[in-house]
């Protein structure tokens, strides 16, 4: 039950950031929230949609592996909020981590890796959540620098005005 | 653990600390694919240091307290 609260709060408050941030930077336009969701979902599907194809298929391949890495250390088992707080909230990071956890892992171990590499698994599974986090505040940076380069376009007619205003 | 495990513990953290330095230089506004490649080398011994550092700050601490 609490961990049906906390996935709505954290799923509500990363759209509700997500929304707040590209109406601050991009004013109203929807096309970067749409690519931030999308890199969300699927690791490198940001980059893709941005154009950068290389990083995309380097991050979601990375991000991918690492997660699948982590799965298996982990011998298919999610972690619960109970087992660690840190690592379970980490795979809210990554839309295909956190549907995958939820829905295709199970809590009970299958007997293929020893139980000592599953810390290490989780572990696995929360930094590629965290990663493809970081991964997303890059896509959005291309953004930023629009952003700031529209500001610069504007300041010297600003100067110009005020120049000639004292002249005058 | 015996040898090849504690062995295997050690290669994956190498392999998480190279993942992190990789994403962090993936990041940068830079396209050229050597660049970001030397990007990650520079980050991941700064990674390895600063990981390094801080458990041996933390073991100095938990010995002196």
């Amino acid at each position: 039950m609490i961990t049906g609260y906390l996935l709505g709060i954290i799923i509500c408050g990363f759209i509700g950031l997500t929304v707040l941030g590209s109406i601050i930077v991009q004013r109203h336009k929807l096309r970067y929230f749409l690519v931030t969701i999308a890199g969300w979902l699927l690791p490198g599907l940001g980059f893709w949609l941005i154009g950068k194809k290389q990083k995309a298929i380097i991050s979601g391949a990375l991000v991918c592996f690492t997660f699948g890495l982590g799965c298996y250390l982990s011998d298919f088992r999610d972690v619960r909020f109970g087992d660690n707080p840190f690592y379970y909230i980490g795979r809210f990071g990554s839309g295909l981590i956190f549907l995958l956890t939820e829905t295709v892992l199970s809590y009970y171990p299958q007997g293929l890796v020893s139980l000592k590499f599953s810390e290490i698994g989780f572990l696995y599974i929360c930094v590629a959540g965290v990663l493809n986090l970081i991964i997303l505040l890059s896509v959005l940076n291309p953004v930023l620098t629009t952003a700031q380069v529209t500001v610069e376009l504007d300041r010297p007619e600003k100067d110009n005005w005020s120049e000639s205003g004292n002249r005058a | 653990m015996n040898y090849l495990e504690s062995l295997a513990v050690v290669g994956l953290f190498i392999y998480l600390v190279a993942a992190v330095s990789l994403v962090l230089s993936l990041i940068t506004p830079e396209e050229k694919s050597l660049i970001i490649i030397k990007g990650a080398i520079k980050n991941f011994w700064l990674i390895s240091i600063t990981a390094g550092g801080l458990v041996l700050l933390t073991s100095l601490i938990s010995i002196i307290f």
